[in-house]
């Protein structure tokens, strides 16, 4: 068969079908382009590239843990998340703290509307600078913390540090939910009673966010460990006045 | 020839599709309507996703409104009783481009003049870029739909916010709009949970379905206020 067809390779050019020209596919590959990730795989199997989805291998019960494990700061975040930190958890837990901040600032809004205090029942800028705010800070402060680790040349994984101070959003989710009814009071108790409730929420998001990055910021040395430590707390102390003016008032 | 040649194309054929199934890049695709090989040799290849027919460009634009009316009426009933999965099969963005532009005018009509802009623009762009987060992640933790069929799921499933958007854009009492808002928000919800119905997420279900929840409540809770 291959000899005829060697022989008879003119006439093939009259054909007008291809579907038995197994030797003319194979020399010719135009149908498939080969991607290099297929040249990757094919050429080594064991070697494994990262892809997102590799930051999505959580189950159900592994982000309530991590979630738990931030409220409550026994163990070392580290250990919880054993080497497999995730995407999902920051992600969502930053869009869930948007969505509980707008909802609290509207809420007391459309109540106070309703009592005939102020005009607009809401204001749709308040979600979009509760989305800015928040995504803006989680994204730039884990790049600053990963950029200061990375200068001391600590080898920190950027993944590491979007997950922890993703996860430390959580702790403004039960404060922005119990603000409305101190909100719709307006006495002078309840403008306190705001002012502790966000005093709290910055106080477990520090102390989650201390706790676990003290160990990582001691491979720096002495003098930038404090440094970072000094950094992180006034970074967080500012986010912490910033949405108890915009969004808790 | 033909005889001996046959399996080697047969096998040609497997790999490549084991191949294409692996590449992140393009395991998107609808493995059962990727065209068949001998076409692209020949010439360009047909990708038929939708029609079995050949190409719609020669009929008369009433037959294809018509069919596409007939799509966007076929995936409604599919929502109100959902009876019969295949007709989700055949994705198509009409009728969540026609939801969310009236979503989002109902949403801007009743407000001051300032604001109707960026109303409009806010409630559009959530729409759109939440259904394709919550796409994209549902993707992301393993489930094997195509992005496109979870949008096509998702935006079909949020016509019960359109109804509850009209109905807020002209009606005022609160004891009328809490229980719509309320009720119009389950069903959503619970019509959009089909997306999950048959993606292989073992332990992942909670984390699938928690987007979807806070998306239909972000929607409902601007069409509430």
């Amino acid at each position: 068969m291959n000899e005829d067809y060697n022989i008879e390779a003119d006439a093939e050019l009259g054909r007008t079908t291809f579907e038995d020209d197994n030797l003319l596919k194979q020399n010719t590959p135009i149908s498939k382009p080969m991607s290099p990730r297929l040249h990757a795989r094919r050429a080594s199997m064991q070697e494994t590239t990262w892809t997102i989805k590799d930051s999505f291998h959580v189950t159900t019960k592994d982000v309530v843990q991590r979630c738990i494990h931030t409220l409550i700061p026994t163990t070392n975040f580290f250990d919880v998340i054993d080497d497999r930190p995730d995407l999902y958890g920051p992600f969502w837990i930053t869009t869930t703290v948007v969505q509980a901040l707008f909802f609290s600032n509207s809420i007391t809004d459309y109540v106070r509307h309703l009592t005939g205090l102020i005009d607009a029942p809401y204001s749709i800028g308040k979600l979009v600078s509760a989305a800015s705010i928040i995504y803006g800070y989680t994204a730039i402060a884990a790049a600053i913390l990963w950029g200061f680790l990375v200068w001391n040349k600590c080898n920190p994984k950027l993944l590491d540090c979007v997950c922890i101070y993703g996860y430390a959003n959580i702790s403004w989710l039960p404060v922005s939910l119990m603000t409305p009814p101190f909100g719709l009071l307006s006495s002078f108790v309840s403008h306190i009673v705001k002012w502790i409730l966000t005093s709290v929420g910055l106080g477990i998001s520090l102390l989650f966010l201390v706790r676990n990055l003290y160990p990582v910021c001691q491979q720096a040395g002495t003098y930038f460990c404090k440094l970072s430590i000094a950094g992180i707390i006034v970074l967080h102390i500012l986010l912490a006045i910033t949405l108890q003016l915009i969004f808790f008032k | 020839m033909t005889d001996l040649n046959k399996p080697n194309v047969e096998i040609e054929q497997d790999e490549t599709e084991n191949l294409l199934r692996m590449d992140p890049v393009r395991s998107s695709f609808d493995v059962e309507t990727r065209p068949v090989e001998p076409d692209t040799f020949a010439g360009e290849s047909v990708v038929e996703t939708r029609y079995t027919g050949g190409d719609t460009l020669d009929e008369p634009i009433r037959v294809t409104l018509l069919n596409e009316f007939r799509a966007i009426g076929e995936k409604l009933i599919y929502i109100l009783y959902p009876k019969n999965a295949q007709v989700l099969r055949d994705w198509d963005l009409w009728g969540p481009l026609i939801f969310s532009l009236v979503i989002s005018l109902c949403l801007s009509l009743p407000a001051s003049s300032s604001d109707r802009e960026s109303i409009f623009t806010v409630v559009f762009a959530l729409i759109w870029f939440g259904e394709a987060v919550c796409s994209l992640n549902i993707k992301l933790l393993g489930a094997n739909i195509s992005i496109f069929q979870s949008i096509c799921i998702l935006g079909y499933s949020s016509f019960p916010l359109v109804i509850s958007s009209v109905v807020c854009a002209f009606i005022d009492r609160l004891y009328i709009r809490i229980p719509v808002n309320v009720a119009m928000y389950a069903w959503a919800t619970f019509a959009s949970l089909g997306v999950l119905q048959n993606s292989n997420l073992t332990n992942k279900k909670f984390l699938a379905a928690y987007p979807l929840f806070l998306f239909y409540f972000s929607l409902s809770w601007i069409i509430f206020l």
